[in-house]
């Protein structure tokens, strides 16, 4: 029906921002990673996402996205495949709507797995909330963070965390199944400064069942903006246009 | 399975008022945007020649053809207010075009308010194909449920909304054959569970109620529900349903509009992923729907005429009476039938395929689509579509032909 896999990563971006502190327990470090997260308690943010097969572009897209706190957004299509598809996400509940009959369905933590590179359960976008940790390594250079999910339905039952201890911006993050199976990685790349905060501006994903393929997401014109409550609601769903709205916004 | 095109075809001087109207909207508009869609398809049909309803092909409904259709999507901003235009122009492979308002609607948003009025397109429910609380736009079929084709027209109505994160209610006056059409519906979120309610006072004036759920279990399975209670049904019955000799009898007027009670109408689904396969699978019943022995009394009464009368159009009337019944209802004649969609998606493709089973013979309908993006915004899609069932049975001898169609859609 559609690869939601880009909305999760559009949330999990934000997990790369960083900040000086003095962080000494797992969960102390994860309230950091976390707490620089938003630009804002509510903004606005483009994403292009590219899908690449032994360095070969495959497939592109632009979502534009609105967040509200750390449990709820809705991301469009604006250019791509899906052009039209709204995605929103409650904490780890999620809708989309289907544009041309003009409606919203339920969909299953799974569904967001949907495409050939599985990127991620979309709806966390807390580690802290949905994750607790433990600190495996503390190194002068890196911290590094097992992180066990709270509940039995979280799409990824652990994560391995690589943080930079001097700000503690995420480096990467390894995704693991309930099975054990290492699915991926994601590299915080690039980063931009919104605001006076350090964001990750690329990311890119390396997916570890098919060889050669990865995905890099490019973020833009963030902005904080206040999202009407009504966005957060299913059966606003289908009437919120989101392509038209960002019809002014810039690609990243 | 069913096909349709734009149903109401605009007046001249609509087309002419839409288009001026389109012209000079964008320089009053703060901000405006148009999709421009367009699809293009060639059909053949292949009609089951010992059919009981079209033996020999009595009737001549084998056929082929083509037909485009190209759709401008405009939207317009003005303060608070929303305008949507969207026109449709549809030709067929004879040159005619047909044009029509797919949909046409303004909106105002005054806070948590939102009051919408025009002809616009308005679902509601949890269901994929069945959505029995959608009273206000109707049909879905069962090959483009998402209306990939954009055939599905709005309904004139005037709707006011109140929303919360979490909450929408909503009162919407629509127009049927008469503007007399009223519903109340609720939506809230409760526990991770979606619940709506309807209630519903139609022209007819017998009231509808109706409400539906819809959640998740574990990370993937999804289940849904809706039942709707109709004081009225929407269907026509034939006489010899009832009758103790349906071979011998006649009446001329032989169909009749029933009025028996409460008929219920309900869906049960699920959505299921399983290894990257996307499988929605749906029960649905309604009450107004034919028995087996009703199918078979009409079938003896049609087999009868066909063979005893010299003159076979008393047993095509008897054949258009049966598409008469049929029309209350765009899933089929009978009860109960089951719908199952699997569906897997790749980078630039997705291969889908749907049954739907009746569940009192057995027959059945096969439809596969191949779907390829052969660059953002166009896709070429194959489709064909095939009906099982033997002689007796409801998709093996009634009117339902064994099709393709291939084309192209669009999207800029």
């Amino acid at each position: 029906m559609i690869r939601y896999r880009w909305v999760g990563w559009s949330c999990l971006v934000w997990i790369g921002f960083g900040q000086a502190g003095t962080a000494q327990t797992a969960t102390e470090i994860l309230q950091q990673v976390d707490g620089y997260r938003r630009v804002a308690e509510s903004f606005t943010v483009t994403i292009r996402i590219s899908d690449y097969e032994f360095a070969t572009l495959k497939e592109q897209a632009d979502f534009v996205g609105f967040f509200s706190g750390t449990e709820k957004s809705v991301v469009g299509c604006i250019r791509g495949k899906n052009k039209g598809m709204n995605v929103l996400m409650k904490g780890d509940k999620m809708w989309v709507s289907l544009p041309r009959s003009r409606r919203a369905l339920r969909i299953t933590p799974m569904q967001r797995l949907m495409g050939q590179a599985s990127n991620g359960d979309v709806a966390k976008v807390a580690y802290s909330a949905d994750y607790s940790g433990e600190i495996v390594t503390r190194q002068a250079d890196e911290i590094r963070l097992r992180l066990r999910a709270k509940r039995p339905g979280a799409t990824y039952q652990q994560v391995m965390l690589y943080v930079d201890p001097s700000d503690y911006r995420v480096r990467k993050a390894e995704f693991f199944l309930l099975s054990g199976k290492h699915l991926k990685t994601a590299y915080y790349l690039d980063m931009m400064v919104v605001d006076g905060r350090r964001v990750v501006q690329r990311i890119k994903i390396v997916d570890h069942v098919r060889e050669g393929a990865y995905t890099t997401m490019e973020y833009g014109d963030v902005r904080p903006a206040e999202v009407p409550e009504k966005y957060f609601n299913v059966m606003y769903l289908p009437k919120l246009e989101l392509a038209w709205q960002s019809a002014d916004r810039e690609s990243p | 399975m069913a096909e349709r095109g734009p149903g109401v075809a605009m007046r001249p001087i609509g087309v002419l008022a839409l288009l001026l109207w389109w012209i000079s909207t964008p320089a009053l508009a703060a901000r405006w945007r148009t999709d421009v869609y367009a699809n293009w398809r060639y059909f053949t049909r292949q009609i089951n020649h010992d059919s009981l309803w079209n033996p020999g092909n009595l009737l001549g409904l084998e056929g082929r053809g083509h037909q485009g259709r190209l759709n401008l999507e405009s939207r317009f901003g003005l303060g608070k207010a929303r305008l949507v235009a969207s026109p449709v122009a549809t030709v067929d492979d004879e040159g005619d075009v047909t044009t029509a308002v797919r949909e046409l609607y303004g909106t105002v948003s005054l806070g948590d308010f939102e009051l919408t009025a025009g002809k616009s397109i308005v679902k509601l429910g949890t269901g994929y194909l069945f959505t029995p609380l959608s009273v206000i736009s109707r049909d879905l079929v069962v090959n483009d449920p998402e209306d990939e084709l954009r055939d599905t027209e709005g309904v004139n109505l005037l709707k006011l909304d109140y929303y919360t994160g979490n909450a929408n209610l909503g009162l919407v006056l629509f127009e049927r054959e008469k503007w007399r059409n009223l519903a109340f519906l609720a939506y809230t979120h409760l526990r991770g569970i979606d619940f709506y309610g309807l209630i519903s006072y139609p022209e007819t004036r017998k009231p509808e109620y109706g409400m539906a759920l819809s959640t998740t279990v574990g990370d993937r399975v999804e289940i849904h529900a809706e039942l709707m209670v109709h004081r009225d049904a929407p269907v026509e019955y034939h006489a010899v349903y009832f009758a103790d000799h349906p071979e011998t009898s006649f009446r001329d007027a032989a169909l009749f509009h029933p009025d028996f009670g409460y008929y219920k109408e309900l869906v049960v689904g699920t959505q299921v992923t399983v290894r990257g396969i996307h499988v929605i699978a749906e029960y649905y019943h309604n009450d107004w729907g034919l028995r087996p022995s009703w199918w078979d009394r009409l079938k003896r009464h049609y087999q009868y005429h066909l063979a005893t009368l010299p003159d076979p159009s008393r047993s095509v009337d008897i054949r258009s009476d049966l598409r008469v019944i049929s029309q209350g209802s765009s899933r089929g004649l009978m009860r109960d039938y089951l719908f199952v969609r699997g569906s897997k998606s790749f980078a630039r493709a997705r291969l889908t395929g749907i049954v739907y089973l009746n569940l009192h013979d057995g027959s059945t309908v096969h439809i596969v689509e191949a779907q390829a993006w052969i660059r953002d915004g166009v896709v070429l899609f194959l489709q064909p579509t095939v009906f099982r069932g033997h002689r007796g049975t409801e998709f093996g001898e009634s009117w339902y032909a064994d099709s393709v169609q291939f084309g192209v859609r669009t999207a800029f």
